[in-house]
């Protein structure tokens, strides 16, 4: 019998990991500026709201591993309807992950350039990272799970680096009054920032490549729980640390380490937090780009992804390069014109696949 | 063959990201052209403003330490023009980041400083941790003051701002962070250390507790007209930890121990030496403050060594403004002006007497502060924002009421150390 390595699929610890590595690294930089702009010191309570319905649709996924016996989207899409309307939808979720891409990417091109340079260096330099993300494309999905693997690491210390330079600098009765009416604001706040959300419909795209173990719901929502944890408790210390300008510190990594004391009085070591984090968010930004070659890849029908990874990988990479520096008008049009889009494929479709019903007999399949 | 062609190919690509990578500069920028700023005064000009930017020079560490700073100044609509025409002129690219201090001249802080201070926030070039701080004069001339305490005179103003970020001092120091959140939040208001220029002798005897508004700048270092001036401070050296040079000693000492209150972005008060250690213990826990009292005609130094602070409202039959201090203290001087001093030192408990009236004088600052304060209608002490974050059912009719129309009440208990505490 061979390994889930062998298969190139995924074990349930580097699911975890993806979700505990990858997810709020992407969540730490604009994001919190972003919702302390729509609702003030609720911005937690936006954030807690999107990860609710994230939580939801993991238990919809694992209740779709546990009712169609572990096999994947497409398989279970293919059998109840037709292989074309199993191709509309990973056409629609190839689509939807490069949306999901673009914000995060501009957002990491921004705070490299801001955080790492003196002057704004040109736009070329950040193309290197279609590379990497061109050649992850082409690889299985263990590749993925590697990547967590190695990842958590930089994550979880970059992370405590992080709270530990910025803990002389919050007061935590700026998040005051806890409990207040009215709640349109965190909801609007949701409503305009959820590009940032719906991390776990990448679980959807896992089914049928991972092998099930004893308490997985538990361990897959445990740590995605976990990791909304930390960017919640993330979004109460900035906004503890900046109260009335946390809406213009948009970098809040960097923002938040730069007045401890320990910075004065030696040097700007948490420049090892804010790399740690930026090597970590790497991965993170690739994760979307290298679902939607794989969405695309079965949407064709093709046999590898090289030609999906090199169509996808240039066009990001093109994109990069003319909204240079314009990340807010990306922005602002997605938060305007888009937030349903991000609803449909993060919330809705999920959702409908609750009510499919179960195969009497369904083979199983574990082919990406 | 296909691993061949692979292995080709990993190659290839690697090569190119090498070339990319070894062949960018990080837009870095020459270092022999960047004037690495140290710290930047801000003076009203006749049409915007005058800034003086002040140079940290590396120096050689087999040589004495030579005033080589150099101050560079320029004038403009805003501060970024103005940072322009200085690089223009000077053909130095000026680095921020290593800015730390920020000194605003008087008259330009008795105008309006919100949109400089708004963009010092925004600017990505200045690094928010810088601490601000206003000028009893022109922050020009108090950059180029030499003063012996430190060869950069922002290094030693900067000294004296920060005697201790995480405790209570008798400086109210604050950076652009802090007094940012402060006026552009329900506060609208906001403080910054008050610095003066005392005129001592070489060893520094004056101290700061006898210091007066009136200062003497030593020496004429004062710029020729023009819209770009460069002033190199007087040569010289000085051994040890000296600095300033010149022909003569340089006397000046700066003094913080005041605080300048803004509102709207201009000075409204000036706070007292008291009345900014008495706030500052209402602001963060106290360790290590020193402060004299006097009883029955005995002057004892107390110090601070624990402090328990809280500031809240009460909106009962009228609305109260509430200010607590629980302080435990020790003796730090004993000595009477004759030169009796306590046998026992610091391991004494300190007579009631003094405990009193560090009650009575604590009580009396506080009160007598927040009532100026509050009948200029200024938030000095966040009433709106505490009203927000714990009244906030009520806070849109609370926000209506007059600051004036507060009570103030002081709840304040200084105790003396335990004797028991001095076996742990």
């Amino acid at each position: 019998m061979m390994s889930p390595n062998e298969q190139n699929k995924l074990k349930l610890r580097q699911i975890c990991f993806i979700f505990l590595a990858f997810m709020p690294v992407t969540k730490i930089s604009l994001l919190p500026s972003v919702l302390s702009g729509f609702c003030e010191e609720r911005l937690w309570v936006a954030a807690l709201l999107g990860f609710l319905l994230d939580i939801g649709v993991l238990f919809i996924a694992l209740h779709l591993y546990k009712k169609h016996d572990n096999c994947t989207l497409f398989y279970l899409l293919e059998n109840k309807f037709s292989k074309g309307a199993a191709k509309a939808v990973y056409f629609g979720y190839g689509v939807y992950f490069i949306l999901k891409a673009i914000v995060p990417i501009l957002e990491q091109q921004d705070y490299v350039h801001n955080t790492l340079y003196e002057i704004s260096p040109s736009a070329a330099v950040f193309v290197p990272l279609f590379i990497v993300s061109f050649y992850q494309s082409l690889k299985g999905l263990k590749i993925l799970g590697r990547c967590a693997d190695a990842c958590i690491w930089l994550t979880g210390l970059g992370l405590f680096l992080v709270f530990f330079l910025a803990f002389n600098i919050v007061d935590f009765t700026n998040i005051f009054p806890i409990v207040q009416k009215p709640t349109y604001k965190p909801v609007n706040a949701l409503f305009r920032s959820i590009i940032w959300f719906s991390d776990s419909v990448y679980f959807l795209l896992f089914l049928g490549h991972f092998e099930g173990e004893k308490k997985q719901t538990l361990k897959v929502v445990g740590s995605y729980g976990l990791a909304s944890f930390i960017v919640i408790f993330f979004m109460v210390v900035f906004y503890s640390a900046f109260g009335s300008i946390a809406k213009t510190r948009f970098f809040a990594t960097t923002e938040l380490t730069i007045y401890s004391l320990a910075i004065a009085n030696s040097a700007r070591f948490d420049y090892i937090a804010i790399i740690l984090l930026m090597f970590s968010q790497v991965f993170a930004i690739i994760l979307p780009v290298y679902l939607a070659t794989k969405c695309f890849e079965r949407a064709f029908g093709l046999k590898k992804a090289l030609i999906p990874a090199i169509i996808i990988n240039l066009l990001l990479a093109v994109f990069t390069v003319v909204f240079t520096e314009k990340l807010f008008t990306v922005l602002s049009f997605m938060s305007n014109y888009l937030s349903y889009v991000f609803i449909f494929f993060g919330y809705v479709i999920p959702f409908a696949l609750l009510f499919i019903p179960k195969e009497k007999k369904l083979e199983n399949t574990s082919k990406a | 063959m296909k691993t061949r062609v692979k292995h080709r190919i990993v190659i290839i690509v690697a090569l190119i990201l090498s070339i990319l990578y070894f062949s960018n500069d990080f837009s870095l920028i020459d270092i022999e052209k960047t004037a690495i700023i140290v710290a930047m005064g801000i003076d009203k000009a006749d049409e915007g403003v005058e800034i003086t930017t002040q140079i940290g020079i590396p120096q050689a560490t087999d040589q004495a330490l030579d005033n080589q700073d150099t101050l560079i100044s320029a004038k403009g609509k805003t501060v970024m023009d103005a940072m322009e025409i200085l690089s223009k002129r000077s053909g130095w690219i000026p680095k921020l980041s290593f800015c730390n201090v920020i000194i605003f001249g008087k008259e330009l802080a008795s105008d309006d400083i919100s949109v400089i201070v708004d963009h010092l926030l925004a600017s990505e070039h200045f690094q928010n941790s810088a601490l601000l701080a206003v000028c009893d004069g022109k922050a020009r001339d108090f950059l180029s003051t030499p003063t012996p305490l430190d060869a950069i005179s922002s290094f030693a103003i900067q000294k004296v701002i920060l005697e201790n970020g995480a405790t209570s001092s008798s400086v109210l120091d604050t950076n652009i962070k802090n007094f940012c959140q402060k006026n552009y939040g329900r506060d609208k208001c906001g403080y910054m250390p008050y610095i003066r220029i005392i005129s001592g002798d070489a060893k520094g005897q004056d101290s700061s507790s006898s210091a007066t508004t009136d200062y003497e700048i030593e020496g004429d270092n004062r710029p020729i007209d023009g819209l770009i001036d460069v002033l190199p401070l007087a040569e010289g050296s000085s051994d040890g930890g000296g600095g300033g040079g010149g022909g003569e000693t340089p006397t000046a000492i700066f003094d913080a121990s005041k605080t300048a209150v803004f509102k709207g972005g201009k000075i409204c008060d000036i706070l007292t030496e008291k009345e900014t250690i008495a706030f500052n213990l209402l602001s963060l826990p106290a360790d290590r403050v020193i402060i004299t009292v006097q009883a029955d005609g005995k002057n004892s130094a107390l110090e601070i060594i624990n402090s328990r602070h809280k500031v809240w409202l009460d909106y009962g039959v009228k609305p109260t403004l509430n200010m607590k201090l629980i302080l435990t203290v020790r003796i730090a001087d004993g000595s009477d002006e004759n030169g009796e001093g306590n046998s026992l030192g610091r391991r004494a408990t300190v007579d009631k007497k003094f405990l009193k009236s560090l009650e009575k004088d604590l009580s009396d600052t506080l009160e007598g502060l927040a009532k100026r304060q509050l009948e200029s209608e200024t938030d000095l002490f966040g009433i709106r924002n505490l009203t927000y974050k714990f009244n906030n059912a009520k806070y849109e009719d609370y926000k209506k009421i007059p600051l004036s129309n507060y009570q103030v009440k002081t709840h304040i208990h200084v105790s003396s150390r335990d004797k028991t505490d001095e076996n742990t």
